[in-house]
């Protein structure tokens, strides 16, 4: 019975997250029709989520095969776990962990001062990912390993926006929400380093910056270009990648338009399993926790300082990209780093909104800079600890909090499965 | 009637704008649909208006043909509701 339960229900993410959802809308007390509907959309979501993951992670596995095998000559890829094989095989837990996560999360709120509700849905989703994988990476599984992604998650959702809460009000000028996103650490290090080095007088709200460079805001656009060039140098140095009869012009103009339509996918499917979950979420929260404060997505501070995101995002994508040659030319990892685009975009353009509160346009620049270094540094790190997982999938999304946390969680996770056995 | 709620990855901060274009809608008794997406696919769909930041208005103002309102902070009700009351002055 158990058995039968584990494999079709909790191994199986698609059903789960819809069972999820339906257990959020008779909370709610909705009627059977949206029960019904809402059920059927969270499934939907998993599943093309799941599509999605795997395109991205497609294009950028043959990346560092290709590069492996330039460099020690031979290709070493084993029958361990795969970025795709991750979330078909352990989806479940993670689904479980979020689940039992989000009802922590609630208590912290409500029985302690850390009154954090964290309303950030695509990153309900990815904290217990990063969490559960981190497990996995450790050694361990099942029930330990929901409740291990479960603590760890609740544990960030609560206490990461707290400690960063006086860096965002400072911006927004009142107490109203606070942000939710794994910038946390990297808009931490800005805000620090901004109050010691900026100057608050000039403003990045008093230049006029070109329309133009509004371009880079569809990241989809900005990403596939580049995959396209990081594609170009990989067939310069590593021709073997390119298979006979093929071309190495349109090759990676094909890497990089499955690039860019996959985080289309994998945000659409995001958005079917979120928005069935967010609602419930929050009435629950606002019903049970009195003087609870909203943690959102890192976008919502954008419009109080949007010249500081696009410096922000041009700062850090030049000090990471010039960091990635270097690291990638020595081979101080272990593994080809790729440019952070997604990263140097929400991540750092909310540590230069940060910084600039702290230290006007001197100080988003200089902390901003800081923050990307540390970027490269902990992506490069977290990589290699997630070597077994979810190493491709971090090699596009990672170099933040989940580059931050996920290793020490594996720490961790290994000192638990000594334990346990 | 149908509107967008739009960001730039379509996840996060679209969902927070949807969930207070909805608040707005309840308390006029506006009977609507709204969904939120991202800055790309949006350009494939069909509404009657859409709401956004201010930064990405200017851009989809030039390529979509329906209504386009920025909107600066996403949780203000009074906000949106200006932006409501625009769009149903000049239908």
């Amino acid at each position: 019975m158990m058995e039968f339960i584990t494999t079709n229900i909790l191994r199986n993410p698609p059903v789960l997250l819809g069972l999820i959802a339906a257990i959020g809308l008779i909370v709610q007390r909705k009627n059977i029709a949206d029960i019904v509907k809402g059920a059927f959309l969270a499934a939907f979501g998993m599943f093309i989520l799941d599509t999605g993951v795997g395109l991205v992670a497609g294009t950028i596995a043959p990346i560092n095969s290709a590069f492996q095998e330039a460099i020690t000559g031979s290709t070493s890829v084993g029958e361990s776990l795969n970025d795709a094989t991750f979330t078909s095989s352990y989806g479940g837990d993670v689904g479980l962990a979020m689940f039992l996560g989000l009802i922590l999360h609630l208590l912290i709120a409500r029985f302690s001062k850390v009154k954090t509700i964290f309303l950030t849905g695509h990153m309900l989703w990815w904290f217990p990912f990063i969490f559960v994988a981190a497990g996995v990476e450790g050694g361990l599984s099942g029930m330990p390993l929901v409740i291990f992604g479960a603590v760890t998650s609740a544990l960030y959702w609560s206490f990461m926006p707290w400690i960063m809460r006086k860096f965002v009000w400072d911006v927004t000028g009142d107490k109203s929400f606070l942000i939710g996103h794994p910038t946390g650490i990297l808009s931490i290090i800005s805000g620090i380093v901004a109050r010691k080095f900026g100057n608050k007088e000039h403003s990045t709200e008093d230049i006029k910056l070109p329309q133009s460079l509004s371009f880079f805001r569809e990241i989809s656009v900005t990403g596939g270009i580049v995959i396209f060039i990081m594609y170009i140098v990989v067939t310069i140095i590593a021709p073997s990648i390119v298979s006979e009869g093929e071309n190495m012009f349109f090759l990676s103009l094909k890497q990089a338009i499955t690039f860019a339509a996959g985080l289309l996918i994998m945000l659409y499917g995001v958005r079917l399993l979120i928005n069935q979950i967010i609602p419930a979420f929050q009435g629950i929260s606002e019903k049970v926790i009195p003087g609870s404060i909203p943690a959102f997505d890192c976008p919502i501070i954008f419009n109080y300082r949007p010249n500081a995101v696009i410096i922000g995002f041009i700062v850090a994508m030049i000090t990471s990209t010039v960091m990635i040659i270097i690291a990638n030319s020595f081979n101080v990892f272990g593994v080809i780093l790729i440019p952070l685009v997604v990263t140097s975009f929400f991540e750092c353009g909310s540590a230069a909104v940060i910084g600039e509160g702290q230290g006007g346009i001197r100080g988003a620049i200089i902390g901003t800079f800081v923050a990307s270094i540390f970027m490269v540094l902990i992506m490069g790190i977290s990589v290699m600890i997630y070597n077994d997982t979810i190493q491709n999938w971090l090699l596009v999304f990672g170099g933040n909090d989940f580059s931050l946390f996920g290793p020490i969680a594996k720490l961790i996770a290994d000192l638990f499965s000594g334990v346990i056995g | 009637m149908k509107f967008l709620a739009v960001c730039g990855f379509g996840v996060g901060s679209s969902m927070v704008l949807k969930m207070t274009i909805e608040k707005v809608c309840r308390a006029r008794n506006i009977n609507c649909e709204v969904q939120n997406t991202d800055l790309t696919s949006v350009k494939g769909m069909e509404a009657d208006a859409v709401f956004t930041s201010p930064e990405i208005a200017m851009d989809l103002k030039q390529t979509l043909k329906c209504p386009v309102f920025g909107i600066k902070k996403y949780m203000d009700q009074k906000e949106v509701e200006q932006a409501i009351n625009q769009f149903l002055e000049n239908q």
